[in-house]
């Protein structure tokens, strides 16, 4: 089975006291190596809710999500963090970068958790920071760094592992819109190299960048956009 | 397999550091917190120190007193017949310890021995108050023979012969004879001249420092100088051998109750010294110390876990979006449960070898302040066996403290705790 991702009629329902809400109501969807997705909906509509699905942070109330081929709507704490490890890179709206570390230090964060030789690790660190655009800011403290230069060290923290997917839920949500064009590049770039890329907003000129836009409203897909291809090359 | 060591040494060494950082950057809370620890710690450092120093001591008494004699005497040693009831019992005579040596079987060796206290003896240009003069026989010989500093010790006939001679305790000579050999000097005590033919080595014990207070001539002597009616002799007997002691000891009774006309039903009129008594009054104070020390230890190790985990909770709060974050990169329950566990271990420790400071600061005190003198068998510096017991309880303390709140740590959900403001 060469599909990445597929969701089978998946439903999250949070209980709220004596109230059910229904974050998602029955999402069916696939998506294929190396596409480049925008989910859209107005806020509450559940987009935040099925990326920490897809990303293995949360799982699903009912339904079946496969990754890769395997069933991973069951599994353990353990076996989750394992499979975010290993095939899942995450770019957060407000970065979530450690203070105290430096920019190496949070690069190298899941490669600890990989088990990965402190040297092999540094030095990985240092060319993924190098391939974002910041190798002249390796041991800066995120208070030391500007907006867009955090969006890139969290961007290399999530590719450092090599991740079959990467998400990014919101990644110029807190950026001015200069920066945040650059860090789209820095997606597009991404996407052409090979990644699978899947990133929520609900900025239209965002989500022009992907090449399929998934519209969300009240926990169901409301309907899709293709794009044979994605902007101009 | 390999992987997995792998994963656990990353891991460890994250936890290590992310600690390390996190004490580093809450200095004042994190010694705050080790209050406890540091107490605690403290208390059983100084505790171990003092019963060490106790039990050396205690050991030095034996390897001058001996555990196979039994000195059998009118008062008790350690006041288990009082002095007031003791004082009302018939002296000890002469002639009843001469019977009594006769009819012993069992014993190795059998002596009597005089101790007057409070004397005075002079030299030619010195004198010395608050000595005893022990009077024995040669047979006493064992109970110095490890202490003989040069010359000898006072020989059979010497005893048959009434010979003024005497041998001098560590603090006697030093006084009389400050810058000259003492050995064929003469010694004045009651008006008598002796000649001095040995010399002690310093000897103080833990009941005691009077060994090197003291002056033995023969027996003797000491009859001829002391009126009739001194009342305070001894009948030294010694068994072959610890084990044998029991026996030699009802032995001893019988013949003392035989020779001393006491009928069946009356109680013992003498008392049977030895190092046994001495041996339970060291237990008494062991114990006390322990029961007091352990006593303030665990309360003070109960404060330290209070404190402690108090801390580690409060931290895990405030670091909620962080734990989200590395379990969201990858971090399994093992890996969060390790940071916390070695992050309350690490703080705990630092309490302990604050304590060690401590407690090598009050040590050195306690030497220079309480045991400027002889008595003093304590370690100058902390004995590498406390220190290790010090630091191994800590690192225990920390493990315990830190369980609960490691384990909310791990059991966080990353999307709740990344979504925490
Ligand atoms: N932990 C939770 N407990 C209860 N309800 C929740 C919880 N998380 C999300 N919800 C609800 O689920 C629905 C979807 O939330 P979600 O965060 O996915 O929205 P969103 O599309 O990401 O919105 P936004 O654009 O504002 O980020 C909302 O109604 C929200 O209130
Ligand atoms: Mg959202």
């Amino acid at each position: 089975m060469n599909t990445l991702i597929h969701l089978e009629n998946i439903v999250r329902e949070y209980q709220m006291g004596e109230e059910v809400v229904r974050a998602l109501r029955g999402v069916t969807l696939s998506i294929e190596p190396n596409e480049y997705v925008a989910i859209m909906g107005p806020s509450g509509s559940g987009k935040s809710t099925l990326m920490n699905i897809i990303g293995c942070l949360d799982t699903p109330t009912s339904g079946q999500y496969f990754l890769e081929g395997e069933d991973v709507s069951d599994l353990d704490d353990n076996e989750l963090a394992e499979i975010r490890n290993k095939k899942i890179g995450f770019v957060f709206q407000t970065f979530h970068l450690l203070p105290r570390y430096t920019a190496v230090r949070n690069v190298e964060l899941p490669l600890i958790y990989a088990g990965v030789p402190a040297d092999e690790r540094y030095e990985r660190a240092v060319a993924m920071l190098a391939k974002v655009g910041l190798g002249d800011r390796l041991f800066h403290k995120p208070n030391e760094l500007s907006g867009g230069q955090r969006q890139r060290v969290a961007i290399a923290r999530a590719l450092i592992n090599n991740p079959s997917l990467l998400l990014a839920d919101e990644p110029t949500g807190n950026l001015d819109s200069r920066t945040g064009t650059e860090i789209l590049a820095l997606f597009d770039e991404l996407w052409r190299q090979g990644n699978t890329i899947i990133l929520v907003t609900h900025e239209p000129h965002v989500a022009q960048h992907a090449n399929r836009i998934i519209h969300i409203l009240d926990g169901q897909i409301q309907k899709e956009e293709s794009k044979t291809s994605s902007i101009p090359v | 397999m390999m992987q997995r060591t792998l994963n656990i040494l990353a891991e460890f060494g994250e936890s290590i550091r992310i600690a390390t950082a996190a004490i580093a950057a809450n200095r004042v809370r994190s010694l705050l917190t080790t209050l406890g620890v540091v107490i605690g710690v403290t208390f059983v450092v100084l505790m171990g120190w003092f019963l060490d120093g106790l039990d050396s001591a205690w050991e030095h008494t034996i390897s001058n007193l001996g555990y196979e004699a039994i000195y059998i005497h009118k008062f008790d040693w350690t006041g288990r017949t009082p002095w007031r009831e003791a004082r009302k019992r018939p002296p000890i005579t002469i002639r009843q310890i001469r019977t009594a040596m006769t009819q012993l079987t069992l014993a190795e060796r059998a002596y009597p021995r005089g101790n007057a206290w409070g004397q005075t003896v002079r030299s030619a240009d010195n004198s010395i108050g608050g000595i005893a003069v022990i009077g024995t026989t040669s047979d006493n010989d064992w109970e110095v023979a490890n202490s003989i500093e040069a010359g000898r010790f006072l020989a059979p006939i010497e005893d048959l012969t009434a010979s003024y001679v005497a041998v001098l305790g560590y603090n006697v000579w030093q006084e009389l004879f400050p810058n000259q050999n003492p050995l064929g000097q003469t010694i004045f005590y009651r008006g008598k001249k002796f000649r001095v033919i040995g010399i002690l080595k310093k000897r103080g014990t833990l009941i005691s420092d009077w060994g090197d207070n003291s002056v033995y001539i023969p027996f003797r002597v000491f009859q001829l100088l002391h009126s009739t009616n001194f009342s305070n002799y001894t009948l030294v007997v010694k068994a072959p051998s610890q084990a044998l002691l029991p026996e030699v000891t009802e032995e001893a009774r019988m013949v003392m109750r035989k020779v001393r006309n006491l009928a069946p039903w009356e109680p013992d009129n003498f008392s049977i010294n030895s190092i046994d008594a001495f041996e339970q009054q060291v237990r008494t104070i062991r114990i006390a110390i322990w029961g007091i020390g352990i006593g303030m230890t665990g309360l003070s190790f109960l404060v330290g876990i209070i404190g402690i985990m108090n801390i580690m909770f409060v931290s895990v709060v405030e670091r909620t979006r962080e734990i989200g974050l590395r379990k969201a990169v990858g971090a399994k329950r093992r890996a969060i449960l390790l940071q916390f566990l070695i992050e309350a271990a690490l703080l705990s420790t630092a309490g302990a070898v604050i304590a060690l400071l401590l407690s090598q600061g009050a040590i050195a005190g306690a030497k220079f302040l309480l045991f400027p003198g002889d008595l003093d068998f304590t370690a100058s510096i902390i004995p590498p066996h406390l220190m290790g017991i010090a630091l191994l309880v800590a690192v225990l303390v920390g493990i315990l403290a830190g369980f609960a709140p490691a384990l909310r740590a791990a059991r966080l959900d990353p999307v709740e705790a990344l979504r925490y403001e």
